[in-house]
């Protein structure tokens, strides 16, 4: 199969997960925010491994290809609603749907059940957007594309530890 | 004409006589003159000395005694220097150039030697003027500059020359023609002409332009360094003489100073063979000071200076910027003016270079040298420019001030802005170097720039980049330094008045930013540079308020203890501290308590650093300043007054930096610090031993300290008294810390008690006395039980037993233990006697090897495994809930403290106490030392068996302890054990797993993002992996009518190809369940390689390890004849499994890593059997379970592989043989499969019989039946792939997983190979419908 994007920009991925002090008072709530689930997405956790998300395409992770940036993250911890926006590298992607169904997986796996996940892609930035973002976020295609083998072969590929691969 | 004055009777005299010799030289008469010296001939012997030391061929050692022996007569005034002269006459006046010469010489030598004694007045004149007309006879030129020379110099007691004569040789001297002489003679030249300016400047001044002609005649053209030097001061001395703008300085400046121009750089080297008496340094001084000896050279001298400025050469730069510098200031104000732009544009250029369109671009670095000449010569600058009627600072300062750099500061001043660029930081570093430097020349320069920056700073409060503040810092250093010297001149500093204004500001900024930055090494260091500058500024700490300075001290004391975080600038600190402390000192003693307190509170960590640092050095070294501080503090304990009250958290670090000190010092110094100490403890505590009150128990606590740190062998005196003492503190003492340390006093003592010299039963019995006797009955009391307890157990004494006893029986009783009438909280005293435990096995600060304590090794395990039984024992015994819940919390605080090692070792009797433990645990530290353990207990191997024996119990502890509220340390440790529990072999923990992983979910929604992540990290270890190791085969079908015969060539009606083999079908039926698999098997390397792995990837298996050998891919041809088919297989890559390098396995070590990982293991038979055995030892090991298919092979299977098999997957018609039984029938097979499980190590057999569908045997007797449909080879491998999946992975109960095996098997008899297998929903479709049914 032909690559759809032979030709990737690398972007430089962010050096380390960022030190966040721990709020001293027992009884405090550490909201989930943005920073959080970014961190669940790309670095993971840092004492198993760097467990990123990678593009179904090219051994690089959705950071170095700027698919996916922080600034695509939107938390509202109290209703409960995660909004993740991502750019897709080229137009006419059809990788766009697989990218946001391991954007999917990978949250429903770290976050609480309570939450709503939206994912979208960017506005403009994909030729079928509406079309993708309804089948991203409809419940029923979700749970039909994971019961695909294949499909959720690559999804756990995508969602594999980097290491496998080396 | 003296003839006739010796005829006349005259007597000459030595003047007359040598005025006649001089007349008679000028007359030509010379003849009439030896005439008459030759008649008034004396005959004396000193003649012949005359005659000896002129006398050309005797030695030169006669010569020298000649002379001494002359000049002993002189001076004895035994002849006069007349005599002389007059003998030397016809020598005086030879022809003979060389006689001449040489009595001239020996004359000027003579009179040389005389300069210490006294010559009449007259004589020296006559002389003077003798040796001055000689100077033009070229043969006497030597003797009468020598002559000359010395004359001059005479002191006035001894007789000088009059001022008129200097000015006579100086008119007389044809200055131009001594350029030719001889080195030696030039050097007198010099001499003289310095000599007669200095000794006589007034008069010699009069001359004028004579005077400098003649200088400048002299000095054209010199060479020789040390005729230089002199040359050089002459011009110096020639500056102060003429300061006069239209005197004849001025008007020769030019000229003079382009002779002595030539000399600059001065490049001076002394020869190898020189002798020493000139250097470099000589030469630079005084060609400087020539230099700058008169400001009418400065037009000449500073565009000189300049241009050799803008060398390369570091040399003549560095020369440059002092001769600079040291003009500038001997110039004055008014050239500086003139001078003052040129100067500071050619020293921009040194100081930034970097801003030089020239070097930018090569980016040419700073030389030091050169830059701190720059500075200096800067500050120099701005003095000379310095106008104190002037209130802007001269010229100089407001060129500087006025420059794009100040503007370029100013805003960053003014703004909140971080410097990133390298660069950038450089030139602010450089800004503020420059800055400082100017700052530093005057109390006005400084003045004026602290009055442009402060300001501005000041009002900016959100300054916090590290190089700005470093400008602000080294500006104010510059003004402190330029304070305290004019404080040190005692001078007024009246105009520090605006400076000190801001200060306070200065000294919040710093030390809010010191507290915003606590990770910024570069900040802190800047910080507390700056808060040392501010506090030690002159006068000022003494105007702040007390609590100001205790504030201030306090944020550097951070600063200090916190050595870790700041481990750079934690020794500048400490020097802070250390500076600010010096200045303290000068505050009036008046100043009150609060601030001594201060300062002992700064004193202490200090001190303890400094000791431990030394320590860690050395020990040998540390040994006379610990004695010698150990003294000294013992020392002024005995002068404090007894009744001051000294909080807790002062005399703890004493008690600490005692402790340190004292076990520093060797065994002498330690019983001199013990008599000392003792001695005052007695004199200060004896009056009223009795009823001590709380106000001397600092003394006795400090005291306690200095024991703790004794050497065994150091006899304590009076002991009883002193333990008694001791307690007695311990038990009143209002602190209960300080009570603590000296029950760890006590403790020690009793540790280190000889058992020689009093039997330590009977002062253990005492001590246990003396605690009944007290009477009351507080937690304290037990405290201290458990330090005695604790001394006991680490020097193995058995008296321990009795003292534990006490303990647990108190745990059990509660007050009632010791009295019976005891009052006090019956929960407290038991808490205290639980915490006892903890303290007996745990780590003490006070006994250890540094303080010389006896310590038995591995005191802690023994004692723990002589507590056990006991404590076993009583809490078989407990009478009530109530003593048993204390007896736990007592073990949980025991085995918390006693190495995890010694705990496993007694594996089964600690782990249910430990489960008890966590759900009775009082204080959540505790809890996390007991859930730790659990941890140690799930990571053991050995202890596994006695974990997962308990498995419920342990998961019903650990979900409850995942929502412990109160620490988020024990939730996230709770969760990592849950996450250990998961890696479980999955049979184990099957019942309650989906509690586990509920709970895992629940937990994915903490506060604490810390507990989220240990969630997702083992939910995601409870992502199950599916693991086959099996075979690979491509099936062609063919569709035949018959077989062909040998010989003949069959067309086929069709064929096909697809994947299978059994492990292939395993793997694509747990695939297609939705479970992550992955499949190690072995292709070769042709086209139904790819076809195999084509097939896999689209059901969803994972081909990772598919590994690729030489040999071909397995394959089956399948004849179909109608219903009947033929077979024929050909292994290929499934049985040719070669070693791997290492020669052991076959297994490669990433597939090894996959089984250890996985949930199952999936064998079959279509494998050789060693590689079935090595893979199924390696899931034994790392408990995963096995499930092995019989099918595949016809051989017995090995006993090796069988004991290490969970699940046996077979079917009636192959058990029997396979395991190597008789009989066929269905019953034979039940009674093989109760003989595998009985005998053979199998835990589970799955049976297909022909008649009854799949039977599950799980034990021997217990058996599951499902009735299913007739199988076939693919029909079983699904059954038994569906039932690891329902048994391992989805964890169901026997019976659902058997059905939910059947079901899938039965729903794979339709066409077309693994692709139409069925997924999970159709199962669990099919099942619903079936029940329904």
């Amino acid at each position: 199969m032909a690559l759809q994007n032979a030709n990737p920009v690398i972007h430089e991925r962010k050096a380390t997960r960022r030190q966040r002090p721990s709020i001293g008072d027992e009884s405090a709530a550490e909201e989930i925010d943005a920073l959080e689930v970014f961190d669940i997405l790309f670095l993971g956790l840092d004492r198993i491994w760097p467990r990123d998300i990678r593009d179904p395409e090219h051994p690089y992770s959705l950071e170095q290809l700027n698919v996916l940036a922080e600034e695509g993250i939107e938390v509202d911890d109290k209703q409960s609603y995660v909004r993740v926006t991502f750019t897709p590298t080229v137009q006419h992607c059809s990788m766009a749907t697989l990218i946001g169904l391991c954007i999917r997986v990978k949250l429903m796996h770290s976050l609480p059940p309570r939450f709503k996940v939206d994912i979208r892609v960017a506005p403009g930035s994909h030729s079928t957007a509406a079309a993708v973002n309804k089948q991203l976020n409809d419940k029923e295609r979700v749970v039909a594309a994971m019961e695909n083998p294949y499909l959720a072969q690559t999804v756990r590929d995508c969602l594999a530890p980097p290491e496998e691969y080396e | 004409m003296s003839y006739e004055m010796m005829v006349a009777g005259l007597e000459a005299d030595e003047a007359s006589i040598v005025c006649i010799l001089i007349a008679s030289i000028h007359s030509g008469d010379v003849e009439a003159g030896r005439r008459h010296f030759q008649s008034a001939s004396f005959d004396q012997s000193w003649r012949t000395h005359v005659d000896a030391a002129l006398d050309s061929q005797s030695s030169g050692h006669d010569r020298a005694a000649a002379q001494d022996a002359l000049l002993l007569l002189l001076q004895q005034r035994n002849i006069s220097i007349n005599d002389i002269v007059l003998h030397l006459g016809s020598c005086l006046t030879s022809t003979d150039f060389l006689v001449r010469s040489k009595g001239m010489t020996f004359l000027g030598e003579m009179v040389a030697r005389l300069h210490s004694t006294r010559l009449e007045e007259h004589v020296v004149h006559s002389l003077a003027l003798f040796f001055t007309a000689r100077i033009e006879d070229s043969a006497c030129l030597h003797g009468a500059l020598l002559g000359c020379n010395s004359l001059y110099k005479r002191a006035k007691d001894v007789g000088e020359v009059a001022a008129q004569d200097a000015v006579q040789v100086i008119k007389t001297v044809k200055w131009l023609d001594m350029q030719s002489l001889a080195q030696q003679d030039r050097l007198l030249c010099f001499e003289l002409l310095v000599t007669l300016v200095e000794r006589h400047p007034s008069e010699v001044g009069t001359l004028g332009t004579d005077l400098v002609t003649g200088a400048a005649q002299l000095i054209e053209g010199e060479k020789d360094p040390r005729c230089l030097l002199l040359a050089f001061r002459l011009i110096e001395r020639l500056g102060s003489l003429f300061p006069d703008p239209k005197g004849p300085l001025a008007q020769a400046a030019p000229d003079l100073f382009d002779i002595i121009a030539c000399y600059f750089p001065i490049s001076f080297k002394l020869r190898p063979n020189d002798s020493k008496d000139i250097s470099r340094e000589d030469l630079i001084a005084s060609l400087k000071s020539a230099f700058a000896a008169s400001s009418f050279f400065a037009s000449e001298c500073i565009p000189l200076l300049l241009e050799k400025l803008s060398s390369s050469v570091q040399d003549s730069k560095l020369q440059s910027l002092e001769f600079l510098g040291d003009c500038a200031v001997a110039y004055g104000e008014r050239v500086m003016d003139e001078y003052a732009r040129p100067i500071w544009v050619a020293l921009k250029a040194e100081l930034f270079p970097h801003l030089t369109s020239f070097y930018s671009e090569s980016g040419k670095l700073q030389d030091p040298e050169v830059f701190r000449a720059a500075t200096i010569c800067l500050t120099q600058c701005v003095k000379a420019s310095l106008r104190h009627s002037d209130h802007d600072g001269g010229q100089f300062l407001r060129l500087i001030l006025d420059d794009e750099i100040c503007s370029h500061l100013l805003q960053y001043l003014t703004r909140k802005a971080t410097i990133a660029d390298a660069q950038e930081k450089h030139h602010m570093q450089t800004v503020g170097q420059v800055l400082s430097a100017a700052a530093r020349a005057s109390p006005l320069s400084s003045n004026i720039i602290s009055a442009t920056i402060l300001p501005a700073f000041l009002s900016n409060k959100t300054c916090s980049d590290a190089h700005v503040l470093g400008v602000v810092v080294s500006v104010l250093t510059a003004i402190r330094e330029v304070a305290v010297e004019q404080v040190s001149l005692l001078c007024d500093i009246q105009w520090l008045d605006r400076v000190f204004s801001s200060l306070t500001k200065l000294l919040l900024i710093f030390s809010d930013n010191l507290k915003s930055a606590s990770m910024n090494e570069a900040i802190t260091a800047i910080c507390v540079s700056g808060l040392q500058c501010v506090a030690t500024f002159p006068g000022y700490l003494s105007s702040l308020s007390e609590a100001q300075v205790y504030e201030f001290v306090s944020h550097l004391l951070e600063l200090v203890l916190d050595k870790g975080k700041h481990a750079n600038s934690w020794d500048q600190a400490v020097q802070a501290v250390a500076s600010i402390c010096a200045t303290e000192d000068q505050l009036s003693a008046s100043t009150g308590s609060a601030s001594v307190a201060a300062k002992h509170h700064l004193l202490i960590p200090l001190f303890s650093g400094e000791f431990l640092a030394l320590y860690e050095n050395d020990i040998e070294r540390g040994h006379a300043p610990a004695l010698q501080f150990s003294m000294q503090l013992w020392s002024s304990f005995q002068s404090l007054p007894l009744d001051i009250d000294i909080p807790e958290e002062i005399l703890i670090p004493w008690m600490d930096l005692v402790r340190t000190a004292v076990s520093m010092c060797d065994l002498s110094g330690q019983e001199a610090v013990v008599l000392k100490s003792y001695d005052i403890l007695c004199s200060r505590c004896s009056k009223d031993h009795d009823t001590m009150d709380g106000k001397q128990a600092w003394l006795i606590a400090i005291w306690s300290s200095t024991a703790v740190a004794m050497r065994p062998n150091i006899q304590l005196l009076q002991d009883e008294k002193i333990i008694q003492l001791l307690l007695k503190t311990s038990l009143e003492v209002q602190s209960s810390a300080v009570s603590e340390y000296i029950a760890q006093a006590l403790a020690s003592i009793l540790n280190k008690w000889p058992t020689t010299s009093y039997p330590l039963d009977g002062v253990v019995q005492n001590v246990l006395d003396e605690l009944r006797a007290f009477g009351t009955d507080t937690p304290r009391l037990v405290s201290i039980l458990a330090w005695i307890a604790k001394a006991l157990a680490m020097r193995g004494d058995n008296k321990v037993a009795l003292v534990a006893g006490i303990l647990i029986e108190i745990l059990r009783q509660g007050k009632g233990a010791l009295y019976a009438d005891g009052d006090g909280e019956d929960s407290m005293i038991r808490r205290a006697a639980a915490k006892a435990l903890g303290v007996i096995v745990g780590d003490a600060k006070a006994l250890n090897k540094r303080h010389f304590a006896t310590v038995q090794p591995l005191y802690t395990q023994r004692f723990f495994h002589s507590f056990l039984p006991p404590l076993l024992h009583a809490l078989r015994d407990a009478p009530d809930n109530v003593s048993r819940v204390w007896l736990i919390r007592g073990f949980s605080h025991l085995i918390v403290n006693v190495p995890t090692t010694a705990v496993l070792m007694e594996g089964n009797k600690v782990f249910p106490l430990l489960l008890e433990a966590l759900s009775n645990a009082e204080d959540s530290d505790t809890l996390l030392g007991n859930l730790l353990i659990l941890s140690a207990f799930l990571m053991d191997e050995k202890s596994k068996g006695a974990v997962i024996d308990r498995i419920g119990l342990v998961i019903t502890c650990l979900v409850e302890l995942v929502q412990y509220q109160h620490s988020t340390a024990v939730r996230e440790t709770a969760l990592q054990c849950l996450g250990a529990i998961v890696s479980l072999p999955f049979a184990s923990i099957y019942p309650s797993s989906r509690k586990v992983l509920k709970t895992l979910h629940r937990a994915l929604d903490d506060p604490k993002r810390s507990v989220k992540q240990a969630a997702i990290m083992s939910v995601t270890k409870s992502h199950k992996l599916v693991l086959v190791l099996g075979s690979v085969y491509a099936n062609v079908v063919v569709q035949l009518e018959r077989l062909p015969l040998a010989g003949e060539t069959l067309a086929a009606r069709s064929s096909s190809c697809s994947a299978g083999g059994r492990g292939v079908n395993q793997a694509a039926c747990a695939a297609r369940l939705s479970c992550p698999t992955n499949l190690i098997a072995q292709v070769g390397n042709d086209g139904h390689a790819a076809l195999v792995r084509e097939a896999l990837a689209s059901a969803g298996v994972r081909v990772d390890h598919l590994s690729t050998v030489s040999v071909a891919t397995g394959q089956a041809v399948v004849m179909m004849q109608g219903v009947g088919k033929t077979v024929i297989v050909v292994e290929g890559a499934n049985v040719s499994w070669p070693r791997l390098d290492d020669g052991y396995g076959r297994l490669q070590p990433a597939a090894q890593q996959n089984i250890r990982a996985a949930a199952v293991l999936l064998l079959q038979r279509e494998i050789p059997d060693a590689v079935n055995i090595e893979a199924a030892k390696i899931a034994k090991t790392a408990g995963v379970p096995v499930v092995l298919s019989t099918g595949g092979s016809e051989s017995l299977l090995p006993a090796e592989l069988l004991e290490c098999v969970t699940v046996l997957s077979t079917s009636d018609e192959e058990l029997a043989r396979a395991v190597g039984l008789k009989g066929d029938t269905e019953d034979d097979a039940v009674a093989a499969a109760r003989r595998c499980i009985a005998d053979m190590g199998v835990k589970q057999v799955l049976l297909q019989l022909r008649s009854q569908g799949l039977l599950l045997l799980v034990t021997q007797d217990e058996e599951t039946a499902v009735v299913s449909a007739p199988t076939s080879s693919l029909g079983d491998d699904i059954a038994t792939a569906a039932y690891a999946v329902a048994a391992f992975i989805d964890a169901q109960p026997h019976p659902s997983a058997l059905k939910f095996a059947a079901c899938a098997a039965l729903l794979c008899n339709r066409p077309g190979g693994i692709a139409a297998l069925p997924d999970r929903k159709a199962v669990l479709d099919h099942l619903v419908h079936h029940s329904e049914e």
